[in-house]
């Protein structure tokens, strides 16, 4: 198995998990974020990203005594099955890292979302309907909506002006 | 040029010399020196600049800081890749003088200029510096540094290939931050979609 890209997507994924939720308390994004109070999105933040760092540099072994490279194009040619002699250390560098890290920030932002369109549902629709356009584009419309509302939002309007 | 090369292999003989005298600072280099760390911090830091702003100018200038280092990356690739496939390749410390670099991690088998991690750092720090100045950009810039020198310490790097990967990232940031400017309004328009979206 390649264990090390396993190992560094786990490590990647939660750790930009983290850092979203410090973030969305820290802009106050209450539809990215899995907390009512922002207190809370910074300890959750913290908490996972040293426990990322420390399950990666403790539990995994990121520098062993021998390596071979694994690039992304690995994963399609082998599955996550190890071509080489499994006591072989394996190794990815800072360009497939870059492709790695962004698949597992990509799912990081999207179960974020998932999470908390559906932790913070409740939301109340009159507060979406009073606010201006303005506040409702981009990430500044995650401050008092979820991303399921914003959608459904736009979708509505899109459907009210045809 | 010989002189250059000899001089700066007496500084990598004489930085690497301090490995097994200081035994926290041998570890802390390891770590700081590693494929994963810097990159992945540095990932995180943009992360957080893309999604943490309290007002529409912060956000604005965050995020076009994430695009220019995002996109000065992108260049660096490009360049290491130009490198080491054409430019001369030079051997790594420990292939150079088998037995005598203390090396503690595992030996790379890829040419040793430039150095790829170092070029990284410093993209990601010239990016977020460039368009943001301040601060968080001085960090990156010393823990690009740090990187660089620990790279250099765990004899994997020469002093010039990191000083050169190091020229490459900032480099490869100013072009990026010149493309961004001459691109526009496509990066704006870039942002604008992401916007309406919710991405950004």
């Amino acid at each position: 198995m390649l264990k090390l890209a396993l190992e560094y997507f786990l490590f990647a994924f939660v750790a930009s998990l983290g850092v979203l939720q410090i973030a969305a308390a820290y802009a106050r994004l209450g539809g990215l974020s899995f907390f009512t109070r922002p207190i809370w999105g910074y300890i959750f933040g913290s908490i996972a990203v040293v426990g990322a760092f420390t399950g990666f540099y403790i539990v995994a072994n990121p520098n062993p005594e021998v390596a071979y490279a694994i690039t992304f194009g690995d994963l399609f040619r082998y599955g996550w099955s190890n071509p080489k002699d499994p006591g072989i250390g394996l190794i990815m560098g800072e360009g497939e890292c870059a492709v790695f890290f962004l698949v597992a920030i990509a799912c990081a932002l999207s179960i974020s979302l998932l999470v908390s369109s559906i932790v913070k549902r409740r939301i109340s629709r009159e507060t979406i309907e009073e606010r201006s356009e303005e506040t409702l584009k981009g990430l500044e419309a995650l401050r008092e909506t979820t991303l399921f509302q914003a959608i459904s939002h736009s979708l509505r309007k899109r459907k009210g002006q045809e | 040029m010989s002189a250059i090369i000899s001089a700066d292999e007496t500084v990598f003989f004489w930085i690497n010399g301090f490995v097994g005298k200081v035994p926290i600072l041998d570890r802390l280099m390891i770590l700081v020196g590693d494929d994963y760390l810097v990159f992945t911090i540095m990932a995180l830091i943009l992360l957080s600049l893309w999604v943490g702003f309290r007002s529409a100018p912060e956000r604005g200038l965050n995020q076009k800081a994430v695009l220019c280092a995002a996109v000065g990356v992108g260049f660096t690739c490009l360049a290491i890749h130009f490198f080491t496939e054409y430019g001369p390749p030079r051997l790594r410390p420990t292939d150079a003088y088998p037995g005598m670099v203390n090396l503690l991690t595992y030996g790379r088998t890829d040419p040793s200029f430039p150095s790829e991690p170092a070029a990284i750092a410093f993209t990601f720090a010239a990016g977020v510096w460039l368009v943001k100045r301040g601060r968080l950009g001085i960090a990156m810039f010393l823990t690009a540094a740090l990187l660089a020198f620990a790279r250099v310490y765990v004899g994997v790097h020469y002093p010039l290939d990191v000083i050169g990967g190091a020229a490459i990232g900032i480099v490869a940031s100013l072009a990026a931050l010149g493309v961004l400017r001459l691109a526009e309004p496509l990066p704006t328009w870039v942002l604008k979609g992401m916007r309406r979206i919710y991405l950004a």
